[in-house]
């Protein structure tokens, strides 16, 4: 049961955001979201996970309206995290990554585990004990998505798991750039459906299997990176001259500024 | 680094409540013996009369009166900072403390005339009423004034405290400007914070707000943690956030209305205690409730001693004592949070 938008307007303030969007989220996949600035990402991000109601059209998340789930069921199913978390306040770092637990009732132990497991795909279990508020900009990043990783961590009832990474990368050194992609495809294979706003479009082609380019509130193509990663597709949605070619090594199309 | 773990504090306060409480009982202008303790314990009426009417109808309402009121004030401070994410934040500063004032004063002005006389009770239902409905505007106030539909801004919230306690200020002004003497006294008392009308019927009033607050806030201990990482993300961990924020303001405004009712505003407990408590054991909820209560009791519990022994016979509103000890803290934070909050 996918997470899914159909037909989706959002129109705030008497701006349209988005029109006629229809998206679908599969578990198991991971889908990417490129686009160039204010081309509607994160309102399609927010429409997705019900934080922002729709104009026109429906968010269907295992095969109920979004808005019609219980705030625990939703948030026991479906984790995100946001581009910035503003927490002011001096938790240690496995106090914020158990915060990902709130919604469950497994059990202090369990949730312990949970809490050291989540930090270790992370290269975080060195932080466990530190102040959050006294972390750097990545560090922190990192401990956030511990957080939503242990939110959705094990199945707790027959729902399919999703969760939605707004630029997850965008304050990580290159080694934890790549540690993110590890990590998003290991989630697939678990049976998560993982959906992620990336802006570098050689990490979406290492780590998606679909692609989705939005330009000016409509997604502009979408489907696997070969597809989407053409010289003419990004002509037209990010306004750049690219070469695209194949990764010496694994094949993966590359695109060369 | 944490420093202390937050069991041991709380055991350490549980402890230390009772020893502070009998110390508190025996302190004051008259000093009371253990042994005379014993004897006005032992023949409650016959030959200790003087120091059972102290201990019994003076100083014992007095000191669970201030340890009441300190908890209510430190758990709604607590509440407050932990709901607006913003350390600074206290019932005083939304506006509560001031609308709760206006609300006694309009009360003691306005309800003179109704009330019967020779019923202190009757008086005092009128003016925590009063206290009640003015600080629970207050906060309705700078509540609504501060939400739209993206959420409750901090920033604006700050401001239409600021605002609607200058507006609450004002009308105070103008009860004070229209009282006659006995009002005007009862007024100023309040302003100042006091304790020294303490009886039963306050306790037992401020006991049951205590009571109500200290089993509904520890409840969304899990709720307020979250919350410290933003609106949203509490509604995506499966926070009713909407719920909970009604929730914690309906019960602040309840609470440090009462508390204003029976002891005057008192400042400072709201944002000190909260704030001591979560340096030494961190910010988690669960624990920083209860410790601020214990803390807020007994600081309150300390000024109201020192009240009454620092100019004996005479003796000083508690509400001067614990602003004196307040106004240096605060300058101290507004110094040091840059180095434990992030910007």
């Amino acid at each position: 049961m996918p997470l899914n938008v159909e037909a989706v307007d959002l129109t705030l303030s008497g701006i349209p955001l988005l029109s006629g969007v229809s998206l679908t989220l599969e578990a198991g996949r991971v889908c990417a979201i490129l686009g160039p600035n204010g081309a509607g990402k994160t309102s399609l991000l927010r429409v997705m996970v019900g934080d922002l109601p729709v104009s026109a059209g429906t968010v269907v998340f295992n095969g109920e309206p979004i808005s019609d789930i219980s705030a625990t069921r939703r948030a026991r199913n479906l984790a995100v995290l946001p581009q910035q978390t503003l927490l002011n306040f001096p938790f240690s770092v496995e106090e914020v990554v158990m915060l990902g637990r709130t919604p469950h009732a497994t059990g202090a132990a369990r949730d312990a585990e949970i809490v050291a497991e989540a930090l270790a795909w992370v290269d975080g279990t060195y932080l466990a004990s530190r102040i959050y508020t006294e972390l750097s900009g990545g560090e922190k990043q990192r401990v956030h998505l511990a957080r939503v990783l242990a939110q959705v961590w094990e199945p707790t009832d027959d729902w399919q798991r999703f969760i939605v990474l707004d630029e997850p990368t965008a304050s990580f050194d290159l080694s934890h750039q790549l540690l993110t992609l590890d990590i998003m495809r290991r989630l697939a294979r678990d049976g998560v459906g993982v959906l992620v706003v990336l802006h570098d479009l050689n990490l979406a082609a290492r780590c998606a299997d679909q692609i989705v380019l939005m330009q000016c509130g409509r997604i502009a193509n979408a489907g696997p990176p070969v597809d989407v990663l053409q010289p003419d597709v990004i002509r037209r949605v990010f306004d750049v001259e690219a070469i695209v070619t194949e990764h010496p090594a694994d094949g993966l199309p590359t695109v060369i500024l | 680094m944490r420093l202390v773990a937050p069991r041991p504090l709380l055991l350490g306060m549980t402890l230390a409540l009772p020893l502070v409480m009998l110390a508190a009982l025996l302190t004051g202008p008259v000093m009371i013996t253990f042994s005379e303790l014993w004897q006005a314990l032992l023949a409650p009426s016959e030959q200790s009369g003087r120091n059972g009417l102290i201990l019994f109808s003076i100083r014992l309402p007095r000191l669970l009166l201030a340890a009441l009121v300190g908890v209510c004030l430190a758990v709604c401070g607590t509440a407050m900072q932990g709901l607006f994410r913003n350390p600074l934040a206290d019932p005083s500063l939304i506006g509560v403390s001031s609308g709760a004032s206006a609300g006694a004063s309009l009360a003691i002005v306005l309800g003179a005339g109704l009330v019967v006389q020779g019923t202190p009770l009757a008086g005092l239902s009128l003016v925590a009423v009063g206290a009640f409905l003015g600080g629970f505007l207050a906060v309705l106030l700078v509540y609504r004034f501060a939400t739209d539909d993206t959420g409750t801004s901090v920033v604006t919230m700050l401001l239409a405290g600021i605002a609607i306690s200058a507006l609450a200020g004002a009308l105070n002004s103008l009860m004070a400007y229209v009282a006659d003497d006995e009002m005007l006294r009862r007024i100023s008392l309040w302003q100042m914070g006091s304790l020294d009308a303490a009886d039963w019927p306050r306790v037992w009033i401020a006991l049951a707000v205590s009571a109500l607050v200290m089993s509904a806030f520890p409840r969304d201990s899990a709720a307020l943690n979250a919350l410290l990482l933003g609106e949203s993300e509490a509604r995506h961990l499966g926070i009713a956030v909407e719920a909970v924020k009604r929730r914690l303001i309906l019960m602040t405004a309840l609470a440090v209305g009462v508390s204003v009712a029976v002891a005057g505003t008192i400042a400072f407990v709201g944002l000190m205690m909260p704030h001591i408590v979560r340096l030494l054991i961190g910010p988690d909820h669960r624990y920083l409730i209860p410790g601020s209560a214990l803390a807020g009791a007994l600081l309150m519990i300390v000024a109201d001693a020192f009240s009454r022994v620092v100019v004996a016979p005479a003796e000083l509103p508690v509400g001067i004592i614990t602003a004196l000890l307040g106004t240096p803290f605060f300058f101290f934070l507004l110094l040091t949070r840059r180095s434990w909050e992030a910007r």
